[in-house]
């Protein structure tokens, strides 16, 4: 039987017309999108002029000025701030793979469930509770200042050696419970399915547990690069000349805060393209996700 | 039973027809306090088909993955081509990779390509060389169409596909018998029918199977034999014409008619 068309239907459209729907112009020919970065530009304009004035308008503008922004003085600060920056940068290149390495192994440790290996796993949460709840200041001064005072010889003395240890303790505590996080997260099928197949429990879970779980964490872990990057710096404390130290310094010595801005530049510049390595790396997990639709 | 030619490629050369492959003696398990198998005995032969059927929770998927030695027994013993499984001292490892396991939801590993997916047993279980394991894994696939989907990851394939995979992904151990569990409950009904064909084919190749399963009329067309769990245990067992048109017991009568209504 033929349904008659309700006569108020319209006219199916025209193939000319349905590809106009599926074609897709480039972003700056969309009008949604010219509208929308139009209002973003005014919006942000808007606010940068009001902030100026009342900036400008603030009594004590003048001396902050001077005493956070004078070009003579991050231009006198640069070469030595740069200099100690240096030793930041080598700490962190240092540290960063030692983290990631400890941190897998902390984690591994932590996740055992053989009752002959407890003394491992209690060793390792044992270190994790320590270590993330202690301030990493605390544990730089404390291996710092203590170690060398052992006098054990063949035991380094330098403060920088010391530093980066102490740094790398801390950081693996924290990275260790990202990477538990991340295995944990893997269903345990996945491992049944492994298992069923004749594999060991430990070639379950290198081969199939392991690497999805690491694939999972990738922006929390590198969120906790930018984390330990900004933590070298703490190591000042106990005497290394790194970028802070050397603002602090040039500070102290000309009354003149300007090198602070040059320190936190440095470390600003390098934190960016991480923070954008991480949101674009957690935007393409969220869209691997979204296979079948979006909702 | 329908004639077999039995092919080496997929099923390992076999003992004589009538032997025995699988028994199950006085098997019980629980989980807790909660009893899952009671009693179980039950003998498979070599190239028979068993259909397990029986309401949701009824133990038909706990039978099969106490078989796989994924889960302990309680009591009683397995016992496979003659040699107990479940004694004290044997390496459930071992066991594992001659006794196939299909899950319902497939398990494929999401971060390995089909070729990966499949090659991973043989080549960290059987110490096969990756190029052989790969060349047999290309074999199986083509066998099944689904060659062309070789280097696919799992989340690009439809459920069907990735089921029948992961049946090849079994197979690609040389198990001496395979367990299907409820394989295409979680599959959309167009694709139901791929997945049973591989079944059907894998019959005629002479694969000792057990399948846990809901369809009813499939179970009727490829089973050698219907067994009927109840509460854990076997309530009832036989042939699919008998047991379809004339069960003997209420609680089969039952099921069936709740079953059958219900299509």
């Amino acid at each position: 039987m033929d349904i008659p068309a309700s006569p108020t239907a319209p006219a199916a459209l025209s193939a000319d017309e349905v590809s106009r729907i599926l074609r897709k112009p480039p972003l700056w020919r969309r009008p949604e999108v010219l509208r929308s970065t139009a209002i973003a530009l005014v919006s942000t304009v808007l606010l940068v002029l009001v902030l100026r004035w009342l900036l400008l308008r603030s009594a004590g503008w003048e001396s902050v000025q001077a005493a956070f922004f004078s070009r003579e003085d991050f231009k006198a600060a640069w070469p030595k701030v740069w200099d100690g920056f240096k030793l930041n940068v080598r700490i962190f290149m240092i540290a960063e793979p030692i983290v990631l390495l400890c941190g897998l192994l902390l984690a591994i440790m932590r996740g055992t469930r053989n009752p002959a290996l407890f003394p491992i796993r209690a060793l390792a949460i044992g270190f994790i509770d320590l270590f993330r709840g202690a301030p990493a200041l605390l544990v730089i001064l404390a291996l710092g200042f203590g170690m060398p005072g052992l006098r054990i010889a063949g035991l380094p003395s330098s403060p920088v050696f010391w530093g980066t240890v102490a740094v790398i303790i801390t950081s693996s505590a924290y990275t260790a419970e990202t990477f538990r996080a991340g295995i944990e997260s893997i269903h345990p099928s996945q491992r049944a399915a492994a298992r069923s197949l004749g594999l060991t429990g430990f070639q379950a879970f290198t081969t199939v547990v392991l690497p999805q779980g690491v694939r999972r964490v990738i922006p929390p872990l590198i969120s906790g690069f930018v984390g330990l990057q900004k933590e070298t710096s703490l190591v000042a404390v106990i005497g290394p000349l790194d970028a802070t130290r050397q603002a602090q310094i040039y500070a102290s010595l000309h009354f003149n805060y300007t090198s602070f801005l040059a320190a936190a530049l440095l470390f600003i510049l390098v934190t960016i393209p991480l923070a954008r390595l991480t949101d674009y790396l957690m935007e393409r997990t969220s869209r691997d996700r979204q296979v079948g639709g979006l909702v | 039973m329908s004639p077999i030619a039995p092919d080496p490629a997929v099923v390992p050369v076999a003992a004589p027809p009538s032997a025995t492959m699988l028994s199950y003696e006085g098997v019980y398990k629980a989980f807790g306090d909660h009893l899952v198998l009671k009693n179980v005995n039950l003998a498979v032969a070599n190239h028979e088909v068993i259909c397990l059927i029986g309401a949701s929770g009824c133990g038909k998927s706990t039978l099969l993955r106490c078989t796989n030695l994924l889960e302990p027994i309680q009591a009683g013993k397995i016992v496979l081509n003659g040699a107990e499984i479940t004694a004290p001292g044997v390496k459930a490892d071992q066991i594992r990779r001659r006794v196939g396991l299909v899950f319902q939801s497939y398990n494929l590993f999401p971060h390995m390509n089909v070729l990966k997916n499949i090659t991973l047993g043989p080549r960290k279980v059987l110490r096969i060389s990756r190029s052989e394991a790969e060349a047999e894994a290309e074999q199986l696939l083509e066998r099944f169409g689904l060659r062309d989907k070789l280097s696919e990851y799992p989340d690009r394939l439809s459920g069907g596909q990735q089921q029948r995979v992961a049946v090849v992904r079994a197979l690609a151990m040389r198990p001496e018998v395979l367990l299907l569990d409820e394989i295409t409950s979680a599959l959309d009904p167009e694709m139901v029918g791929e997945v049973l064909d591989i079944i059907v084919e894998l019959k005629g190749l002479g694969m000792t199977m057990m399948l846990a399963t809901h369809q009813m009329a499939f179970a009727r067309r490829i089973a050698d034999r219907i067994v009927f769990l109840d509460g854990g245990a076997i309530l009832e067992q036989g042939d699919p014409e008998t047991f379809f048109r004339h069960p003997r017991e209420e609680r089969t009568r039952q099921f069936l008619d709740r079953v059958m209504s219900s299509l």
